[in-house]
Order: structure tokens, then sequence, then C-alpha cells
């Protein structure tokens, strides 16, 4: 495991008597692609605020590499922002505007200048150097807020929402570039994003962000196969919940069919005594199986074709699913070899997740 | 042709062009008495620019000019901080700082005068504490009248200026390691540069030619540039129209001089900053 860099102990903000950040915990480690993700109002920019140093948290504490940094001023942080508008200096060139971190510092001149040039070669612009920065695109000054931002080297790089006012081919263009100008610099990244799809492209772990609460700290991977919370779940890609009652600590039985799910989720706070519970399993939309329907069969849930979205990779079908429990499942096919199933029809769902996540009645909000 | 821009030029030469080259034929006049149109000279320029009227000149654009800058010494911080409040605050403060404007300029002025006369109530109560000193009548008592009378109106241009100054850039530059001092001298004073010069020229131009000041504190006893010109026109002793026109135009002139060598002054800091720049980068 590697080292500590940031460590958020209980940090609790309020403003104009509203609470915006709950008790939140978590710790960014040295080097790593760290994003804060959660829906917009849920206090994540209040928390990239506390972290630059802009806002002093109502309690808890901020440990620097082991020690309190709650009370440094932001000029004396080892870290620096990327602006969501990028907040460039217009009476200054691209040169100056990377430089000026450095000037701060006071290092010689011929340093700054080749401290520059490399920080802008690492983001294409040393084409650009002499330009005014009013006269550049917004994909080419998102270049120099990134250049300048890392040219003093500092520990962590705090990126506040910086692909939000990019088109979508600029964006995905830009995330790929991130991604790899972190890896070149070993640098750690706190990116701050409501795109889910983004901080799954880029990130090492994410951190789920809502109403002021941390839901959950985890790999992408973890957070869509195992969320913590029916939150998380909804949060991350598309979720259905398919009612279920579990049976025991890792065994849940679904109410419509007779299949059975082990359970990766170990709650041990209940008594064995109070089973079965009744709740929901996760069931993401590509791990079920349509099949037009035949016969009756045991194992599986029937459902009928409500509509049918064409996606290119992918065929989704949104499944009206028959039973005691009507609900509406979303359902991913691959569209390759697929024969597709008109609306209206029958159809047979098998559901293929070898284990999953159970979500109790009493948890649903 | 374009006609649209008509009437700014009709506007320009009916009420500025046209009025302008009348007070110029007026200056050349020889005499007060006379109204010719044919003999010109430069005799009442040559009055204007020996003493004691020389002297006055410059007196009255070294005050004005220091008066100016007082002004703006105070404002920024003032008009500063009231632009970084919250909104609703903000339109408050502002307004009690620009009510002033809304009173007469001659009741405003006239106050300090009944305040600050060797028998006013200030002039007493500093008497008290053993601080003597002739306010009205004197040199200072005008250039603080100055300051006092157009402070409110330097509160406008400069807020309107700071106003525009957003938080994210200065954040941006105390992320990258500058402190208040660093933010002001790297940030805030190069990017509204042009707006406290306008701010400044805003109060400097008609200080330059203020009258009633001098006049009501100055009690007749302090002579500006404004206050000769105003007795040459309707002064109750001898009129001469064409010595006040000359000292119009010196006024122009002065203001015109002041001006040039500011824009000078500021491009020239301008371009060569532009020119380490260049030399930075392509070593």
């Amino acid at each position: 495991m590697s080292e500590t860099l940031l460590s958020l102990q209980s940090i609790s903000a309020s403003m104009a008597g509203r609470e915006i950040l709950k008790s939140v915990s978590m710790e960014v480690r040295l080097g790593e692609f760290f994003s804060l993700l959660g829906p917009s109002g849920c206090g994540k920019t209040t928390l990239l605020r506390i972290i630059a140093g802009f806002l002093q948290p109502n309690q808890g504490k901020l440990l620097w590499c082991g020690s309190d940094a709650t009370h440094l001023p932001p000029q004396r942080r080892d870290l620096n922002l990327v602006f969501q508008n990028y907040a460039l200096f217009p009476h200054l060139n691209v040169f100056e505007n990377v430089a000026f971190g450095l000037r701060m510092q006071k290092l010689p001149e011929d340093l700054v200048v080749s401290r520059v040039a490399e920080a802008l070669s690492l983001v294409r612009m040393n084409q650009h150097a002499r330009r005014r920065v009013t006269e550049l695109s917004g994909g080419q000054q998102q270049r120099v807020a990134l250049a300048r931002a890392v040219a003093p080297r500092p520990k962590l790089v705090l990126l506040d929402e910086p692909l939000g006012a990019l088109d979508l081919q600029l964006r995905k263009e830009m995330q790929w570039e991130l991604k790899t100008l972190q890896r070149q610099l070993g640098m750690t990244f706190l990116y701050v994003t409501h795109d889910q799809e983004e901080a799954f492209a880029m990130s090492d772990r994410i951190a789920i962000l809502n109403a002021g609460r941390l839901e959950q700290v985890a790999s992408p991977e973890e957070l869509y196969s195992r969320p913590a919370s029916r939150f998380v779940a909804q949060f991350i890609g598309t979720a259905n919940f398919i009612p279920a009652e579990k049976t025991s600590l890792d065994h849940a039985r679904c109410l419509n069919s007779n299949h059975h799910f082990l359970l990766h989720e170990t709650n041990a706070e209940v008594l064995p005594e109070n089973y079965p519970i009744n709740g929901d399993i996760l069931v993401r939309p590509e791990q079920i199986i349509l099949k037009k329907k035949q016969t009756e069969e045991l194992k599986s849930l029937s459902g009928v074709i409500q509509m049918r979205q064409f996606l290119g990779a992918t065929v989704r079908y949104h499944v009206e699913l028959q039973g005691n429990h009507k609900r509406t499942l979303t359902i991913d096919q691959s569209s390759a070899g697929h024969e597709p199933i008109a609306t209206g029809e029958h159809v047979s769902m098998l559901i293929i997740n070898p284990s999953s996540s159970f979500f109790s009645e009493s948890r649903l909000t | 042709m374009k006609w649209w821009g008509l009437p700014a030029k009709i506007w320009m030469s009916c009420f500025i062009l046209l009025p302008f080259l009348w007070l110029v034929l007026l200056s050349l006049q020889p005499t007060a008495a006379s109204t010719s149109i044919t003999t010109f000279d430069l005799h009442q320029f040559s009055r204007a620019l020996t003493p004691p009227y020389s002297n006055i000149i410059i007196d009255s654009v070294a005050m004005s000019f220091l008066a100016a800058l007082t002004v703006l010494a105070i404002a920024v911080p003032v008009t500063w901080s009231i632009s970084r409040m919250p909104s609703k605050k903000k339109n408050l403060w502002l307004a009690l700082f620009t009510i002033p404007l809304g009173l007469n300029f001659v009741v405003r002025i006239y106050a300090w005068f009944v305040l600050f006369r060797p028998e006013g109530i200030f002039s007493r109560a500093l008497r008290g504490f053993g601080l003597d000193f002739a306010f009205v009548s004197s040199q200072f008592g005008v250039f603080v009248g100055l300051i006092y009378g157009y402070l409110p109106i330097m509160f406008l241009p400069l807020y309107s200026v700071f106003e525009k100054m957003e938080r994210s850039q200065l954040e941006a530059a105390q992320d990258l390691g500058a402190s208040t001092l660093q933010r002001w001298w790297h940030i805030i004073i190069p990017e509204t540069r042009s707006g406290l010069f306008a701010s400044f020229l805003f109060v400097f131009v008609p200080m330059l030619g203020e009258y009633l000041i001098p006049r009501m504190i100055g009690g007749g006893l302090v002579a500006t540039l404004g206050t000769q010109i105003e007795g040459q026109f309707l002064g109750s002793g001898r009129p001469n129209w064409p010595f006040g026109a000359a000292l119009s135009i010196c006024l122009l002139v002065a203001a015109a001089a002041v001006l040039s060598s500011s824009f000078i002054l500021l491009s020239r800091q301008k371009s060569e900053k532009s020119a380490r720049w260049s030399i930075a980068h392509l070593d």
C-alpha cells in the first residue's frame, strides 16, 4: 500500500446554517488519480475548497503528509488547483501564466524558462507560448491552466470539473491526455466531477459524495460490482433492483422466480432468527439474458418488452417484470448476433451474475 | 459616405469645436475691449505664462494631481472591500457611500466651511485638544476640500472596475503562492490599470478647473487656475475675457499634458514587459 498524502478526518462544514459536509473522512494516496464524484450540490466543491485552503472546516482535521494542515493558508500548501473556468490571468501571455507559480517561488530566470517550456510541451502548447490567453480556444486554455498548475511541481493537483465547458469529443480526448499526463508526472491528481463516466475513465479510486456524506471510496470496478448503498448502485451505471429475500448471511432468493444468489455482502448485524429479510438484489443491465418465452420456466423471471433502443454495441430493452412485484428493468444485450425482440413480446430473463449485492427494504430511501 | 457618423460629427462641431475656436479667437485679442477679428497677438498668453499667473498654474496642477492621487488612495481600499462583499451588503454600502452625491455640491462644501471656520465646532474642538491650525482660507483647507468633494465621484467608476475582477483569478494567484501584496502587485493593479487610470482622470480633470471649493473654503485668499478663470469672466472687478480665454487654454493644455504623459508612461511600461517576455521565451 502506498503512502498517504492527504488525510481528511471527520470534516464537517456548514454555510449560512446549512450543513454541507457531514463528517467526511478519507485518504488520498501518493501518486494516485483520485476522483470526488457526486451529483451537483453534494458538497464536492466545498470539500475541494477546504483541501485547497480557501475554506475552513467547522470541524475535523486535514492532515498533509501526516501533519496538521487544517489552518495553513492556500499560498503555503504544496498543491495547485485547475479551476473550472480556468482562471487564467488575461493580462499575461501563455508563458507568463505558466511561469506565475515559479516566479512566486523566486526561482532563477533560467530555471523558470526551462520549467515553463517543459510544462508547455507536456500539454503540447509550446508553440503558443507568446500568445495572449484571451486568443486561445477553450481546449487550449484548459491546457494552459493545467500547465500552470503542474509547472511548480506540487505534490497534489486539484482539478475542479475542468472539462465541463468542453464539447464531448474534446472531453474524451482530454480525459485520455489527463490520465497520460498524470502517469508521466507521477503526481497525485484529485479530480472533482459529477460525470460518472469521466471519473471511471481516469480514476484509480473514486469517492462518492451524496448530500454532504461520503457514501463509498473504492476502485471503479468495486463501486460498480459492490456498491455500498442503493444510492451508489443507482449513481454508478444503471441499476435494476429485483425483489428478493435474504435467507442467510450470504444467500438470497428471488421473489418472482426460484433464482438463488450468492451474496458477497456479509452484513453480520442481523441475528439468524430474523431471516428472511425482504429487500432487493442489484442486477446490472448486462447481467441478464433475454429469451423469447416458449414454455413456463421455473428458474427465470418473466416479463413483457416495453421498448427497444439500438445503441450500437448493445441493444437496450425496457422490460416490465411480471408477477407480484411489478417494475421496469433495463436490460442490455450485445448487438453481435442478437435477434431483435419486438415490443409487446413475452420474454424470460436469466440472471447470470455469480454474486451480487442485497439491499434490505429498511434502507430504501 | 457613411451617414451614421453624422450625429456625432454635428454634435462635435456645434458644441465642442465651434465654442473652442471662439475661445481661441478670444484669447488672441490684445485687450479686453477689443473685438477685432483681424488683429491677433499673443499678449494674453505671455501674461498668463509669467508670474504670478505661471505659478498659479503650476500650483493648481500640482495640487489637483496630489488631491486626485489621495482620492484614489482612499477610494481604492474602500471600493475594493465593498466589491468583495456579498451582493446584498454590497448595494447597501455602495448606496451609503454615494448618497452625498445626491446633496447639492455647494451645500456639501459650505458644511465644511461652517464646521471649520475659526468659530466652528470642529475648530473649537480641535483647539480644545491644543490643535490650532488655519483650515479656512488656507491652501491645505482647499486641498482637503477637493479630496472630500471628489471622493464620492470616484467611488462609482472604481467600483465598476473592481466589480469585474473575478474571485477565481485571485484565488488562482493565491493558490500559486502569491501573498496579499503580491496579488495586488501582480494581478489586481495590472488588470485594472486602465480602469484606475480612467477613474483618476475622472476626478483630476474637473479638480483642475474647480473654482467653487477654492472660493468657498479658500475665502478668496487661495488663488487657483479655476478661481482666476472665473474671476476673468464673472469677476466683480474688471472682467477680462481674452485673458480668461488664454488661461482656459492653458488649463486645457496642462490637462492634456498630464494625460498624454501618463499614457506614454503606461504604454512604455507595458511594452517593456512584453519585451522581457519574448526574451524569456527565445532563450
